[in-house]
């Protein structure tokens, strides 16, 4: 095995179903000196400053309840969507005081579905980073592309808890307070849903970039995928138009800025949350080729000693 | 080595990589929604349709297909030119493709302005409503064009012989993508300015 600065390479290429790939926490960034395909020991790996070899394996009951953070998310949310019957979404060309009525005779269901929203919106990060962490590792020791996608995720998902709080806002006084302030809360659930928009184009195109432009027999998703990433951002950019219209095809709850984008966001979410799915599996192919203490696929047994709180030694039974 | 030859000919192979076609597929799915929500649109008021269309400027409308449908075939010649080796010549061919783009760019604002001095702008109706949002989507997709067709001519000044596979794979996804714009346009043509 080549040598190169005194570091020996470590990445394990394995082969699985026709492609290469290697596991995100196993090069430890030094995968570009050299591409080896070979399983390391763990001393080799020890030896080489990777850490311990407990931060070597893999823990996919983790990654799962992660990633199927994506069924739950959109389950929960259409279900929100249906409880406050944005089916047809009343229109910004609606007078005021219809709105506080409609608001007022839909208000337990409304307030239910904004409530589940809110809820669905919380599930974003978890989903994002089962995705992102995926990522992560092509891009070495200089993740920039990485850390642009966590931080917009971030930021998608505190500005998507924040959009079902205004609509819910609308409908707490609705009728009890000017009916204009209904529908200005109301309104700006609505440009929050559609303007929030470039923080979560940063995120998907990062994730999109980071697939694309980084080494392919490193990745776990499919080249197509961070193709798809990328139309599904120009697909969401027609939101922000709605800014110009109050009725038509073009306003907030017409066809394409809202229906058409909200569509194409749940069915990217579900393909991407299958191709997920599909990366566990091929890393937990690759952790199950590593043997050795430390290595390999971990997943918590009832049978497993306790800890020792004070040593963080397992604790010997008797 | 004549049968690995032959295999080679028989071998199913498209043009650039099954990402790009992914993201075809898709962005041409979700113009194919909007194209169905016009044609819903019109099928509600179909008068205000037939005015709005009858007020559009069909030479405009022509003079910007011809410009794209020859930018398109620029880009084929620099395609083909690049492949043998010839990256001077798919140079200026991207040239002339870049040209037409520009065209493009130019006389969609001079009509958009025309229209809106008219008193014809995107809150006249639901056909101007959808004329600008959608023409001005395929815009966007023209200028993201423009961006790939420039890196394109820059990969073409570097080919001095056989184009290497990357190479090869990163022209044809921006050929790919130049010709999805022209396709675009042509179904917005025929839509706002033959059938509307």
């Amino acid at each position: 095995m080549h040598e190169k600065n005194g570091i020996r390479p470590q990445a394990a290429v394995n082969t699985y179903s026709g492609a290469e790939f290697s596991g995100p926490g196993h090069d430890c960034g030094r995968r570009e000196l050299q591409r080896v395909p070979a399983v390391p020991s763990p001393g080799s790996l020890q030896s080489q400053g990777a850490g311990t070899s407990m931060e070597l394996r893999l823990t996919p009951l983790a990654h799962r309840i992660c990633l199927s953070m994506g069924h739950v998310l959109t389950f929960i949310y259409l279900v929100g969507w249906l409880c406050a019957r944005f089916l047809p979404i009343p229109g910004a060309d609606w007078p005021a005081a219809k709105l506080a009525t409609w608001l007022l005779e839909n208000k337990t269901g409304y307030q239910l579905g904004c409530m589940l929203m809110l809820i669905a919106g919380g599930l974003l990060a978890p989903w994002g980073s089962a995705l992102a962490i995926w990522t992560r590792k092509t891009e070495a020791r200089f993740p920039v592309i990485y850390v642009s996608q966590i931080t917009s995720l971030a930021a998608s998902t505190a500005l998507f808890v924040i959009i079902p709080i205004f609509w819910a806002l609308a409908a707490f006084r609705a009728t009890e307070i000017p009916v204009d302030i209904t529908q200005m809360l109301y309104d700006a659930g609505w440009y929050l849903f559609l303007w929030v928009g470039p923080p979560f184009y940063i995120w998907v195109a990062t994730l999109g970039l980071g697939i694309v432009l980084n080494p392919p027999e490193h990745q776990l998703f499919p080249r197509w995928i961070g193709f798809y990433c990328l139309a599904s951002v120009l697909c969401w950019s027609m939101g922000l138009m709605q800014v110009f219209f109050r009725s038509g095809p073009t306003s907030y709850s017409g066809m394409l800025p809202t229906w058409i984008p909200l569509v194409e966001f749940f069915v990217w979410m579900e393909i991407l949350t299958f191709y997920g799915f599909r990366a566990i599996r091929l890393q937990e192919a690759q952790c199950r080729a590593e043997v050795g203490e430390g290595l390999g696929v971990y997943a918590p047994h009832w049978d497993d000693p306790l800890v020792d709180s004070i040593t963080d030694t397992p604790r010997s039974r008797n | 080595m004549a049968t690995n030859f032959m295999a080679q000919q028989r071998a199913p192979r498209i043009p650039g990589e099954v990402g790009m076609w992914a993201f075809i597929i898709s962005d041409l799915s979700v113009f194919s929604l909007y194209f169905i929500t016009f044609l819903f649109e019109r099928s509600q008021n179909r008068e205000a349709f037939q005015t709005g269309s009858h007020a559009l400027h069909l030479t405009m409308g022509v003079i910007n297909t011809l410009v794209l449908l020859t930018s398109s075939l620029f880009v084929a010649l620099a395609a083909q030119a690049l492949r043998g080796g010839y990256g001077s010549v798919a140079q200026k061919y991207i040239l002339a493709a870049i040209a037409g783009g520009l065209t493009f760019v130019i006389n969609k604002p001079i009509e958009w302005i025309e229209k809106v001095h008219a008193g014809l702008g995107p809150h006249h109706d639901n056909f101007f409503q959808l004329y600008f949002m959608m023409t001005g989507l395929h815009l966007l997709h023209v200028v993201v064009g423009m961006v790939v067709l420039f890196y394109l001519w820059r990969l073409a000044g570097r080919v001095k012989s056989a184009p290497s596979e990357r190479q090869l794979r990163f022209l044809e996804n921006g050929a790919n993508y130049w010709h999805l714009v022209d396709l675009i346009w042509l179904v917005l043509f025929a839509l706002f300015y033959l059938v509307g």
